[in-house]
């Protein structure tokens, strides 16, 4: 938006800065043509006020033309052609208002008056174009900062909020009080497969608070993380839950930002398994690229079984957590089937967002 | 001793051991039966009419709501069990119900039972009815439809309804290849459903205007709606203008 007319303040400043350079002019006129300063400002005042108008719209000249985008010798070049230009529609403007005024006056003066300063003019016109267009840059400057400052900011909040919803959602209540009730049935009925349980359950706790603090997990511990996760709901689930896990060996090495996995993992076990009562086969498959990892999960999936509609906010929050590592170099699709849900999730190997 | 029959309803099966386990500790209680889903517990609660019933509220396809809609006047002393949910625990509290929280405490059970004890027999039918119909409207608009049908339990899609016709105490749902009865109002059914797709076009009947070919002038006063299916229906007046602020 126009910066200068945007509020009064602004409007004032822009009066305050342009009226020592009218009373400069008129000066200047006043003593080219040996005019009292009253008339000689008949002539500048008006003429300036058009220079002003010519001033302040080179801005949005200027808003095109950034050194950023654009070569600066192109830009030198291509504002000196519009200083060159507006400067002879001014002049133009200038000596029409002189004949207008003999006229009006019926004097054979101001047109006289006017090829005296006629230099006067035409260099102050081309000096005060480029110094409006100076300080236009200056402003978009200052302008591309601030906005800059302020989108790092909101940046630094949403990570800093998605990083707290990932705390949260690392260890649902619902996953662990019904595990607790499961592991308590076990106690009694087989306690040599409750102590695996338990076992299992630490190591799932244990890593939900170790890597909350942490920025990267290698793709082996994330995937012992859902391993123990997995082991967990298998006893709960029992024949409703087939695995089949294939994790590409060279993966393995691989950096990722801690629970990339589990919410993957955590949608198809809520909506495959715990949405439907025949048996079915939850597949993780992590393959390595030269520049990528394909990260896939699928689970069956029953339309009409759905009771809640809100699937995917767990994947959402994920996908939100990636761009913050990686930029835009993720890639999160979610495909329906008839009967199976596919999610695949790409990860760059090369630019994180260190 | 008067023992009251239970049946216990979840769908895991170390959940229903835990329960049983803990009940097994209780001389007045008699287990009857055990439902891993909603549908078996539909059908066990309509054939042993247990005295009384924990149920669970997370379940696939029908969960612990559903199975309630389905009872309808049939439901017994309800006991809900859950592991952790917000909002159906402040459903519980508001309306003064009966729940548990997994795993279950003895010492817990035993207060609930007390409870069970007093109100007995099926007090708790007019809190079970307000918690349903408030539990109906917070989802709307609903994607399925269920109805309990001689025996049988059918999920209808809404997309798949055509129209809906009042008939008494019921309500006649009509898709392409069947037609359920469902013990509801027509006004009930119109606030669980699409306003976008669902219209009253009748005092009696709420169409689908997915399924609507035209509507022509039938008297003076009213006109018939032509459906896709060659079927016809009439249509109010106040039914008309509120079809023609949509179209």
């Amino acid at each position: 938006m126009f910066p200068y007319l945007r509020s009064p303040k602004n409007f004032l400043l822009v009066t305050l800065i342009w009226s020592p350079v009218v009373i400069c002019m008129t000066v200047l006129v006043s003593s080219l043509t040996g005019l009292s300063f009253a008339t000689a400002a008949l002539l500048a005042a008006p003429s300036m006020l058009v220079e002003l108008f010519f001033c302040l719209s080179s801005w949005y000249l200027c808003k095109t033309m950034l050194p950023e985008q654009k070569n600066i010798v192109n830009i030198i070049l291509k504002q000196s052609i519009a200083a060159i230009t507006m400067t002879g529609v001014w002049l133009l403007l200038t000596m029409a208002y002189s004949e207008g005024l003999d006229f009006f006056l019926n004097t054979r003066i101001w047109r006289m008056r006017f090829d005296q300063v006629f230099i006067l003019f035409a260099v102050a016109g081309i000096f005060l174009y480029f110094l409006a267009a100076l300080i236009h840059y200056l402003i978009l400057s200052l302008e591309k900062s601030r906005e800059a400052e302020q989108q790092a900011l909101e940046n630094r909040l949403l990570a800093s909020r998605s990083e707290l919803s990932s705390l949260r959602a690392t260890i649902h209540p619902h996953f662990l009080f019904n595990s607790l009730t499961a592991l308590s049935t076990l106690t009694k009925t087989s306690p040599e497969l409750a102590h695996k349980v338990c076992l299992q359950l630490a190591d799932f706790l244990r890593y939900s608070m170790v890597y909350a603090r942490k920025e990267w997990a290698s793709v082996k511990d994330e995937f012992e993380h859902i391993k123990s996760y997995l082991g967990v709901e298998k006893i709960r689930l029992g024949e409703r839950l087939n695995l089949d896990l294939n994790i590409n060996e060279q993966a393995m090495a691989e950096q990722l930002p801690p629970f990339s996995l589990l919410p993957l993992v955590e949608n198809a076990i809520k909506h495959g398994f715990q949405q439907t009562i025949e048996p079915g086969t939850l597949t993780l498959q992590i393959e390595k690229y030269p520049n990528s990892l394909l990260i896939l999960v699928k689970n069956p999936w029953d339309k009409t079984a759905q009771t809640q509609t809100s699937p995917g906010f767990g994947l959402k929050a994920l996908k939100q957590r990636l761009t913050n590592a990686y930029g835009d170099n993720t890639k999160l699709i979610i495909s329906q089937g008839e009967n199976d849900f596919i999610v695949k999730l790409e990860i760059p190997l090369e630019g994180k967002n260190e | 001793m008067n023992k009251k029959r239970a049946i216990i309803i979840d769908d895991e099966y170390l959940a229903r051991k835990a329960l049983r386990m803990i009940l097994d500790g209780f001389k007045e209680i008699e287990i009857v039966g055990e439902c891993s889903d909603g549908f078996e517990a539909v059908k066990a609660i309509k054939e042993k009419k247990p005295d009384l019933v924990f149920l669970d509220i997370q379940m696939p396809k029908l969960d612990g709501f559903d199975v309630l809609e389905l009872l309808g006047k049939d439901a017994p002393l309800i006991v809900f069990v859950t592991a952790y949910d917000d909002y159906a625990l402040q459903a519980f509290e508001t309306h003064a119900l009966d729940y548990l929280l997994k795993p279950v405490k003895p010492e817990r059970m035993a207060k609930t039972l007390d409870r069970v004890k007093e109100r007995f027999p099926g007090k708790n039918r007019q809190p079970v009815a307000k918690l349903l119909q408030q539990h109906r409207l917070k989802e709307v608009p609903h994607k399925r439809i269920l109805v309990r049908d001689r025996g049988n339990i059918y999920i209808i899609p809404t997309e798949d309804i055509i129209y809906i016709e009042a008939q008494d105490d019921y309500v006649c749902i009509y898709t392409a290849n069947k037609s359920s009865l469902k013990n509801d109002t027509l006004a009930n059914l119109e606030k669980m459903l699409d306003p976008q797709k669902f219209y009253r076009i009748h005092r009696s009947y709420i169409l689908n205007i997915d399924y609507l070919s035209t509507i022509e002038p039938y008297t003076k006063d009213s006109r018939i709606a032509i459906l896709k299916n060659g079927k016809t229906l009439p249509v109010s007046r106040s039914g008309y203008s509120r079809l023609v602020k949509l179209l």
